[in-house]
């Protein structure tokens, strides 16, 4: 989740899965986003259909027909999608008028529960009624936040967000915050650097020390890292070589972990 | 943080730091809850009672201690447990932590353990909760003493205050001072805002976690003030906390009288004795001659020292108050008398 767009979430969760799956897990993204960003990183086509959407899934009469596309599947085993889209808008709509709309996922995946070892849901960008869909669905919340002080503090107000839906949701057991991932730090931005500093007053780290909340490890901006999912593919594939891979192997190992 | 900018990531994370602390609070909830109904017993264990110990932690309170949380133990209350743990044994497991050297540090269920040692028993069923720190061991034993429904209203005045201390940081006198200014600005009989910007949300937050009202609260806040012998007789559940207030707000004098005649009155009713006493007492001789006080009599201004003495010691001697034996406050006047008799009889000797 994220309260901002362009945080790199839908980034963040393709190499995610991508990593997720080299060691042996088997993931399932859901795309929560009418922008149907999860469709262009994976390399897929828009669903012609609503049908072939996340908006089927979110149905009282849903029967456990997920409407599941292979990711990549000529390079590897192992991930699926239930992608997004525009029809979205149209089902935020339709919740608002269904009795349990806020647990429509959550009871579809109670009653007709996916094969998957890692189920991973992208939210959209700012606090939306997919985010409680989502929350009410998942055990654990990862944020994505930018080292920008909008974002952050944006980022803050989600959390806050999270720790007020639980209770009001009545989720039980409440999910669990996992974590904050740092993504598209610049070093060269002064902004950037005193964000991610050790400055008390001043530093996104140290308030989540504070807080007692999990910060995984800085991923930087990176033109490879928005190119590989430009063309559809995990940095993993497009460049094998480069550095961040190893941050999103690491998290991929703290997930499995958990 | 962009140059200029007048927020600090700190001020930034506020709100979500402050639905953070409600949020483990409702865990806590759950978790006691949880543990309440669940009858299986799993995860607890039987615990050695004499390596067990209260909760006392240090704070940035000027290092005053804060004692866990039950200062007070009514030992008819504690009677009644006692009695039915002999008889059914314990429902509830009591919770601790590790301490050094096997010992184990009590955070929820120091009545429990205390009847468990009364009872002489060499165990006791309790969990234990890893890696807890001093601050959320107190924090943990004030809420879940705040939870509980047996406790007094004193008694858990004390915990909220304590648990208002540690998370906003302050001092008792400070806690207070956020409390009657927040208050007043709640009822609208102020505008001032001489709080920092979070401190309502955490005050409004612990409150509405614990399902108490700001006003309630505050309104409680001179219980804390009681002299000792009216805080003992609301703890020990002879007078209740809105007639002991009334009494503590009446002239001292009249405070044993009242509390012996006018505890189980209604508010009213004690509200209407208090003024017929105080009318009293400005004018005795205005009354049907029916002592309700005993007073000091015109006559004795005129008579030698050793008849008003002797007159004043036989009225105590005889009132109602002293049959009972007093209290430890006049035991002590009593000493002093004893005293200065001793020191008068000396004196006569060397005459």
């Amino acid at each position: 989740m994220s309260n901002a767009g362009g945080t790199g979430k839908t980034t963040f969760a393709v190499n995610l899965a991508y990593q997720l799956a080299r060691i042996g897990q088997s993931v399932c993204l859901l795309g929560c986003d009418p922008n149907g960003s999860l469709t262009l990183f994976a390399g897929l086509d828009d669903p012609p259909e609503p049908a072939q959407t996340l908006d089927h899934v979110l149905n009282t009469s849903f029967s456990g027909d997920y409407p599941l596309y292979p990711v990549w599947p000529d390079r590897m085993e192992g991930i699926d999608a239930v992608l997004g889209g525009l029809v979205l808008t149209q089902t935020a709509k339709r919740l608002e008028k269904e009795p349990r709309g806020a647990y429509l996922l959550a009871d579809a995946l109670e009653d007709h529960p996916l094969s998957h070892d890692v189920l991973l849901l992208d939210c959209p960008g700012t606090i939306e009624r997919f985010h409680e869909v989502a929350l009410s669905a998942s055990t654990h919340v990862l944020v994505v936040i930018r080292p920008v002080d909008k974002d952050i503090d944006a980022g803050f107000k989600l959390l806050n967000w999270i720790y007020d839906a639980r209770k009001v949701l009545r989720l039980k057991p409440a999910p669990e915050i996992l974590g904050v991932c740092p993504n598209g730090f610049r070093k060269d931005l002064a902004m950037h650097r005193d964000n991610m500093g050790n400055d008390p007053e001043r530093s996104l780290p140290e308030a989540l020390k504070s807080m007692g909340i999990h910060k995984f490890p800085t991923i930087r901006e990176s033109a490879h890292l928005t190119n590989a999912s430009a063309n559809g593919l995990p940095l993993g594939i497009w460049r094998t070589g480069e550095e961040i891979n190893k941050a999103f192997e690491e998290i991929a190992q703290m997930i499995v972990e958990v | 943080m962009a140059k200029g900018n007048r927020r600090p990531i700190t001020a930034m994370a506020q709100g979500a730091i402050s639905a953070q602390k409600d949020d483990e609070i409702e865990r806590l909830k759950q978790e006691l809850d949880s543990i309440a109904n669940d009858s299986s017993g799993q995860g607890t264990l039987d615990l050695p009672v004499d390596r067990i110990f209260p909760l006392k932690i240090a704070t940035h309170d000027e290092g005053r201690i804060i004692h866990q949380p039950r200062s007070y133990f009514d030992t008819d209350r504690l009677d009644a447990l006692k009695q039915s743990i002999a008889e059914n044994g314990l429902h509830e497991p009591i919770f601790v932590r590790q301490l050094s050297d096997g010992l184990f540090g009590i955070i929820d269920g120091e009545r429990r353990w205390r009847c468990h040692r009364e009872l002489g028993k060499s165990t006791i069923p309790g969990f234990i909760l890893e890696g807890i720190s001093d601050e959320k061991a107190l924090e943990r034993s004030l809420t879940s003493h705040c939870l509980r429904e047996q406790v007094s209203p004193l008694e858990q005045t004390i915990s909220i205050m304590n648990l208002l201390r540690l998370r906003l940081e302050m001092d008792e006198a400070s806690v207070r001072r956020l409390l009657y200014s927040l208050n007043n600005a709640a009822v609208g009989n102020s505008k001032t805002t001489d709080f920092e910007a979070s401190q309502p949300q955490t005050v409004q937050g612990i409150l509405n976690s614990l399902g108490l009202q700001l006003g309630s609260l505050v309104a409680r806040l001179p219980l804390l003030d009681l002299p000792s012998y009216l805080r003992d007789a609301v703890e020990g559940g002879k007078v209740n906390p809105t007639n002991a207030l009334l009494i503590a707000r009446s002239p001292e004098s009249l405070h044993h009288h009242l509390l012996e005649q006018g505890a189980t009155l209604s508010k009213r009713e004690l509200r209407r004795f208090i003024t017929e006493l105080k009318q009293f007492q400005e004018a005795p001789t205005s009354t049907n001659g029916k002592s309700i006080i005993p007073q000091k009599t015109e006559e004795e201004d005129n008579q030698p020292l050793t008849a008003v003495v002797t007159a004043k010691w036989k009225r105590i001697q005889q009132s109602r108050f002293m049959k009972t034996g007093g209290d430890a406050r006049v035991q002590k006047k009593l000493a002093k008398v004893s005293q200065l008799l001793q020191e008068i009889e000396d004196y006569i000797a060397t005459k």
